[in-house]
């Protein structure tokens, strides 16, 4: 009896254990995506966030919210919240990264950039070695349009310590320019092309900084002739070269005009008042009276 | 002294400075819009005008006054009127030469800025100063023979009013009905033969002599040849493309056909409707052979449809001009489709039916109404899906109402929820003073405003979203379809949704109010910004 007794209570106490608890979640979460995959995304939700609440150390019911709050109710910064949650309990989990990573891409498109920003933000510290999520962030933070000498700053440090890593070059180029900022901008490209010289886009791009904001038509000029000698014929980057060596040519014609125009002008209007200097002289020759202050009494 | 005695002549020459008064108004009014279409109706050209007038007007009074005191006789105060009547009569004829010799056209928009204020200073002094320096003579000449010595405030004060009175006929008449009806020149010769008759006519009553009477004649022969001459007189412009050309009550108009051969720009034949001077701007274009505009601003509108989520699309466009934008809207969004264009001048609307595709239909509804006022007296209700600002006064200035916190205020009220309110501004750079002042004042009714420099072009797109966020990936994955012009808008779609940046007003920036909105400034300062860079790399 006394052995039946402790069998028994050696019996309940196993029932009641980490296995039980493990198949009680197990078993909710296979129940959230039964409702979910049955089109009833907020119950899915419901049961999910009863079981984080019963067992909040539990990870695992945590990456299937995210997707549930992110897939099907379209709530990315709750999603972005739960997996920043679950990757600290399960630092580096691929399915966790790769979905944060996703929500971050996918929000800096869709008119959320604060959440892409938030979302990049975690991916740079949980892993610090992808350069993407540094740029991502970058970018997230120009289309909000908000703080620019952050951004510049991540990106001279992506620069510094990615030294090939163009999209990083053509972003702080971008923030430059977004300031009205062209002599630093083509400093920017300058040092682009000194790491990838055959980067067509950017010697083209920095002949038109050079021709349009800066009016540097001979930089503008030399710019257009190297990306022509690089560029294949018949393609995109030397039509616009070529294009651009003529439009050079022209602002340098119209340039040239526009001077040669505001001097005329000038000369013209000095000649004109010194007509009317002299017509007003003759006129009061020819009107000659006693001044006014000369007048006799009244 | 001549001192006019009969109670006919002193009468008559009360008259005369009611007729040179009216004169001297019709001539500043009309010189304005004479120089327009050559030097546009900027701020500063006002300027000139108007100073170059006053300027010549004080000249007049100085030396009217010495030489009626040196020779104090009717017959040389109608001959001083006759010399200015046959100089307002040849201005009209040399408008137009002087105009294009000082300033050729073709010199672009931030090029002419600078030498335009020069050389709308030269042609002003040139033209419109020796006649009203003339006509300045008449008071002080006319106090001067009516004045008996214990009369003389009687005289100053019966010639001053007269005079005034006349300037206030000729301010009223020029505006309503000589400029409307005769244009600009024929107003011109107007105030000219005007001045010829009371010379002629002062010369009968005052100083009726064989002389006098000869050249009476002689100067309404010249009156009479010299009006010919200007109703005869060629267009106001001519280019080989130019296919007609309008003054309206509010501005000068043509339409013109330009063969575009520029590298990178997308070539063809493109119909232009052009306002004033039009150094490089349009109201309304059109693209032989294609729907878009060969990547002008006007493209960009017709990517905002893919960001709103309705089957049917509810458009009202302020500055509808030749219809270029429902054009596009109908021809890329047909289901469904509704625009209300507000247009405040007639005869824009007229030359964009008989020359661009505006036509009357079911699906577009043609205002004429200043923008404001339509916002104004129309139901304050979200009719709107998406709510276009493409009004301009003069070349390229907003009209500074519709700019104006206010102004949005009244728009958000009218568009439905996840609606859009777009409009294009010209600026050379993003750090532009107009750039930052129209987002800040955007930013007033609407969360967030975003930016999107058009390609190729000094103008930037800056919209904004009623109670929703864009979703810009509307824009980077449109399907690939067949018809060329889907593939450019495909295009510029991408490039949309890549460029599009929310857009911050300057830390200190203007908000626009409709106390305060000093548009003209802030545009005028980014065009002379590049032009002065220009010259500066001229010289």
């Amino acid at each position: 009896m006394r052995l039946m007794a402790v069998v028994l209570l050696l019996a309940l106490l196993a029932a009641s254990g980490p296995d039980a608890h493990a198949d009680e979640v197990e078993e909710s979460i296979a129940r959230a995506r039964e409702l979910m995959e049955a089109g009833d995304p907020e119950g899915a939700e419901d049961e999910l966030i009863g079981l984080q609440k019963a067992h909040p150390n539990d990870a695992r019911p945590l990456p299937l919210l995210a997707y549930l709050l992110y897939e099907k109710l379209d709530r990315p910064q709750m999603a972005a919240e739960r997996l920043d949650a679950y990757l600290r309990l399960v630092p580096g989990d691929r399915y966790g990264l790769n979905l944060l990573t996703t929500i971050a891409e996918r929000t800096l498109d869709t008119g959320k950039p604060d959440v892409s920003r938030w979302c990049s933000r975690i991916l740079m510290e949980m892993e610090p070695n992808k350069k993407e999520h540094g740029l991502r962030w970058a970018r997230a933070s120009f289309r909000l349009g908000e703080d620019l000498g952050s951004v510049r700053e991540a990106c001279r440090a992506l620069i510094e310590r990615y030294p090939s890593y163009d999209e990083a070059y053509r972003m702080l180029a971008r923030v430059y320019e977004d300031e009205g900022k062209y002599e630093e901008a083509v400093a920017v490209y300058r040092d682009l092309l000194s790491e990838h010289p055959g980067d067509l886009s950017a010697r083209i791009i920095l002949a038109h900084r050079f021709l349009w904001q800066l009016r540097d038509y001979d930089a503008a000029e030399d710019a257009f002739r190297s990306a022509l000698e690089i560029a294949d014929t018949r393609t995109w980057a030397h039509e616009n070269a070529q294009a651009g060596l003529v439009m050079v040519e022209e602002e340098r014609e119209r340039s040239d005009r526009i001077g040669q125009r505001y001097t005329f002008l000038t000369v013209a209007l000095v000649a004109v008042l010194a007509c009317y200097a002299a017509l007003f002289l003759l006129l009061l020759r020819l009107t000659k009276t006693r001044g006014l202050l000369e007048a006799g009494p009244t | 002294m001549d001192r006019a005695r009969s109670r006919a002549v002193r009468s008559y020459l009360i008259a005369t400075t009611f007729l040179s008064g009216f004169s001297v108004m019709v001539l500043e009014m009309a010189a304005f819009r004479a120089v327009a279409p050559y030097f546009g109706a900027s701020t500063y050209t006002w300027t000139n005008v108007i100073g170059v007038i006053l300027g010549a007007l004080s000249a007049g009074y100085f030396f009217g006054g010495r030489l009626a005191d040196k020779h104090p006789r009717a017959v040389v105060l109608y001959g001083v009127i006759l010399v200015g009547g046959l100089l307002c009569l040849i201005t009209p004829l040399v408008v137009k030469p002087v105009a294009l010799l000082l300033l050729p056209p073709e010199l672009g928009l931030e090029g002419a800025v600078e030498p335009v204020y020069r050389a709308s200073l030269v042609a002003t002094l040139i033209l419109f100063a020796p006649p009203v320096l003339v006509l300045g003579a008449v008071s002080p000449f006319a106090i001067k023979l009516l004045a008996t010595p214990d009369r003389v405030g009687g005289a100053s004060g019966h010639v001053f009013a007269a005079s005034t009175v006349g300037s206030i006929v000729g301010t009223f008449l020029t505006t309503l009905t000589l400029l409307p009806w005769l244009g600009t020149r024929l107003t011109i010769g107007l105030a000219g033969g005007t001045l010829m008759a009371t010379a002629v006519v002062g010369f009968a009553i005052c100083a009726l002599s064989r002389r006098t009477a000869g050249v009476g004649f002689g100067g309404a022969a010249a009156a009479v040849l010299l009006l010919l001459a200007t109703g005869a007189a060629g267009p106001i412009k001519d280019d080989p493309g130019q296919l007609a050309e309008v003054e309206s009550a509010y501005q000068y108009l043509r339409v013109v056909d330009r063969v575009v051969d520029r590298p990178g720009r997308a070539g063809g034949t493109v119909r232009m409707l052009q306002i004033n001077e039009a150094e490089q701007a349009y109201q309304s274009v059109e693209v032989k052979g294609s729907a878009l505009t060969g990547g002008r601003y006007y493209d960009y509108y017709s990517v905002l449809p893919l960001l709103i989520d309705r089957d049917k699309l509810d458009v009202l466009v302020i500055g509808l001009a030749g219809g270029t934008i429902p054009a596009q809207l109908r021809h890329f969004y047909p289901q469904g489709l509704h625009v209300t264009g507000v247009e405040i001048d007639p005869a824009v609307l007229d030359l964009g039916r008989r020359y661009f595709s505006l036509r009357d239909s079911s699906w577009l509804t043609q205002k004429v109404a200043d923008g404001r006022v339509f916002l104004k007296t129309s139901p304050k209700r979200p009719d709107y899906d998406l709510v276009i600002i493409d009004a301009f006064a003069q070349e390229y200035y907003i009209p500074f109402h519709l700019a104006t916190k206010e102004t949005f205020a009244e728009i958000r009220d009218r568009l439905r929820p996840g609606g859009i309110v777009a409009l294009n501004a010209a600026a050379y750079r993003p750090d532009s003073p107009l750039l930052s002042a129209l987002v800040g004042t955007v930013r007033e009714a609407f969360d967030r405003v975003y930016r999107v420099p058009v390609d190729g072009y000094p103008n930037y797109m800056i919209f904004a979203m009623k109670d929703a966020d864009p979703d810009f990936s509307r824009l980077l994955a449109l399907p690939t379809r067949g018809p060329e012009d889907w593939e450019q808008l495909r295009r510029l779609a991408k490039y949309v949704g890549n460029s599009a940046a929310a857009a911050r007003p300057a830390v200190d920036g203007l908000v626009l109010s409709d106390d305060r909105s000093p548009v003209e400034r802030l545009i005028d300062a980014d065009v002379r910004r590049e032009s002065r860079a220009l010259l500066g790399r001229a010289r």
